[in-house]
């Protein structure tokens, strides 16, 4: 934990909906820990941004992603499916948040190997409990796997 | 020598003589009998005697023995003293074991007593009477027999005239036969047609006749009827009808027929058909009946119109109301948690108007979310309806009672239930169903903790749920209204809730093809009843 003090995780937020990401910026605020966050707007953004295609050549590794499921382009569901396919990119956890409670996308994402679902709650309130509680996980409880 | 001293040539004589004599006697009867003598002379010990045949008539003996008629004189006990042998005949008897015989003999066993009353009023004046003789091998012969008294010298006696009436009954028969027949065509609202072995009209009922609109007599049917088979899913072939299997002695029974008037119009007609037998079941023809359907076919395909339109009408704005709630959702998430996030962050920060405002607007944003939530639930009914499976109702309940613990708890309520059966149903909906009336009567309760009782009975083909509450109750004059959505009876602020569970819950109970009802008094509780059939007869799915 200690080296990673010196460089806040990486967050990859996959969403479209302007209302959504700032709504998850401004939760994330409140959490006030430690993280960069990048945001893409649909799924094939996504896929770009984590094989470094075109104008990504460059960016950085996420250390945990948040997926949404329904995105132009490429939905969620084939981006978790590219992810999880992938050799290098497999190891990344992905946390899938979505407003869908429908089974099938639920069983359908942890087939996929998604490493966790969560149903994006109403309030504002739960939202930021959640927020917090996927940043106290991920990154102080969890160890993450090595670069 | 023979005895007395004679010839043998005297003997022969004498012979001759009574020979001769014997065929003069019975030629002498016959004559009587016939009426071709009306006087006899007879040689005795007193010389030669005229006997005259009284009354005897030549030609009324003639005559009543050509008479088509039977006729007889009695001894007023009914002994037959004489009868003519038509008489006879129609007994089929012979006249020599008639004459002799007592007339009672031959009437037949019902009619005894009025043969006797007859010959009574016989004796004071002519009396006729209708009756059934009894022929010797059997046969019944119906009759009219007039009795009237013979004024003669020594005993009395009565004169009686037969006449058969067989042919006549007979011919009332045909005729009352006919009558019928045609009473049946002119009045018949179907059209009858007879036909004959060929297949050619020879009687048509007054329908029929209207609906060809020409005179079918003698006309081939198929061709005064070009009837078309419609085509049915049991009878998948159509075409053209015709009478020729019918006249090989199959009988049908309602086919569904078109025929094309001469003005165009088509009509729909049901038709069934089976021989005309003969005394012997030969067959002597048909008989074919067509009833006219074409209004009956009408209302049906314009009910299944209506049933069908209704079906996509229901089924579109079922749709509608899912995915207006559904895309209703998002844009007023947005709204919800911004001003959210901006009484989070503001409040108290900004003026006292600000603080109002966005209270306000917090509420309002939460009470549409659970409006389309209710919304949303609502539409689910049907179109998101799981199949029927035997739920048992304790543990729906149950379930029920789980979700509203944070209720219970906080109003104290207490909820109890008998044993409750198990019934085929979306468990789900039962669940939903149990939660939505016990949370009423929660809600709606007086200043003492709520106490809600479920229970069920075995009613007609169904079982019957009660929810029992003591809570504040309903003025009767809402009834109608509290199952219909959105409506609510109370202030806003007095009660939670957006006015949709027993919406709801009427839907639920429907579409497992039962029903829901309250009753209640104004302060004393309500008890809210539904009903679900046993066997589940809702629409599945």
């Amino acid at each position: 934990m200690g080296e990673r003090m010196s460089e806040p995780p990486e967050v990859l937020l996959v969403e479209d909906n302007p209302a959504d990401i700032r709504l998850t910026l401004e939760a994330l605020k409140e959490c006030r820990f430690e993280h960069n966050i990048r945001v893409v707007r649909d799924g094939l953004e996504a896929t770009s941004f984590l094989f470094r295609r075109g104008r990504y050549v460059g960016a950085p590794r996420p250390s945990v992603i948040l997926l949404d499921l329904n995105l132009p382009k490429k939905n969620g569901h084939e981006v978790l499916r590219e992810v999880k396919g992938d050799e290098n990119l497999k190891r990344i956890p992905v946390v899938v948040l979505t407003i869908s409670r429908l089974h099938e996308d639920i069983l359908r994402s942890y087939n996929l190997h998604a490493n966790s679902y969560i149903i994006k709650p109403v309030r504002v309130e739960r939202l930021v409990v959640v927020m917090k509680s996927i940043g106290e996980f991920w990154f102080d409880v969890t160890t993450l796997p090595p670069e | 020598m023979g005895p007395a001293g004679k010839t043998h040539e005297e003997l022969r004589r004498e012979i001759e003589d009574l020979r001769a004599r014997l065929q003069e006697a019975e030629e002498t009867l016959r004559a009587i009998r016939s009426g071709e003598v009306d006087a006899l002379v007879v040689s005795g010990p007193q010389g030669e005697q005229v006997y005259t045949l009284k009354g005897a008539d030549h030609t009324y003996r003639v005559l009543i023995e050509e008479m088509k008629e039977g006729a007889a004189t009695l001894t007023v006990d009914g002994t037959i003293l004489y009868a003519n042998s038509r008489l006879a005949e129609m007994l089929r008897t012979p006249l020599e074991k008639v004459i002799g015989s007592s007339v009672h003999r031959f009437v037949e066993q019902p009619h005894q007593q009025m043969g006797q009353a007859l010959l009574q009023q016989g004796k004071q004046g002519a009396a006729k009477g209708e009756l059934t003789l009894r022929a010797e091998d059997g046969a019944q012969v119906p009759v009219l027999a007039s009795v009237s008294p013979l004024r003669m010298q020594g005993a009395p006696v009565l004169c009686m005239v037969v006449t058969d009436l067989t042919e006549q009954k007979r011919y009332e028969e045909i005729v009352a036969a006919e009558r019928l027949a045609r009473s049946i065509l002119d009045q018949a609202a179907q059209a009858i047609v007879v036909c004959d072995e060929t297949g050619r009209i020879i009687r048509a009922s007054h329908t029929a006749r209207q609906l060809c609109g020409q005179n079918p007599m003698l006309q081939p049917f198929d061709a005064v009827f070009p009837l078309q088979v419609a085509a049915q899913p049991e009878r998948a072939v159509g075409g053209p009808f015709s009478l020729v299997d019918v006249l090989r002695g199959e009988r049908l029974r309602d086919i569904e027929v078109c025929l094309t008037l001469r003005d165009g119009q088509v009509r729909s007609l049901l038709l069934s058909a089976g021989p005309l037998l003969g005394a012997q079941g030969e067959v002597l023809g048909c008989v074919v009946t067509l009833t006219d359907i074409t209004e009956r076919r009408r209302a049906e395909r314009e009910l299944e119109r209506q049933a069908r339109e209704l079906a996509r009408s229901n089924a579109e704005l079922e749709q509608f109301a899912y995915i207006a709630s559904h895309d209703l959702q998002e844009p007023l998430r947005t709204v919800g948690s911004f001003v959210e996030l901006l009484a989070r962050r503001y409040r108290g920060k900004l003026d006292e108007d600000a603080d109002d405002f966005i209270e306000f607007i917090v509420d309002g944003a939460a009470r549409m979310q659970r409006l389309i939530e209710n919304l949303l639930a609502y539409s689910r009914v049907t179109t998101k309806g799981r199949e029927f499976q035997p739920a048992d109702c304790t543990a729906a309940l149950g379930q029920a009672v789980v979700n509203l613990q944070l209720a219970i708890q906080q109003s104290g309520a207490v909820v109890t239930n008998d044993d409750l059966p198990t019934v085929m149903a979306d468990e789900a909906q039962l669940v939903q169903l149990f939660q939505n009336l016990v949370d009423n009567a929660i809600k709606f309760r007086r200043e003492e903790p709520p106490r809600v009782h479920v229970s069920a009975e075995q009613g007609e083909g169904e079982w019957v749920f009660r929810v029992r509450d003591n809570g504040i109750g309903i003025d009767p004059g809402f009834f109608h209204r509290i199952f219909q959505m959105l409506q609510r009876w109370h202030g806003r602020g007095d009660y939670p809730g957006a006015g949709i569970g027993l919406a709801l819950c009427k839907k639920i109970a429907e579409r497992h093809g039962g029903r829901i009802w309250v009753e209640s008094k104004l302060g004393k509780g309500s008890t809210f009843s539904f009903a679900i059939p046993f066997e589940g007869a809702g629409r599945n799915g």
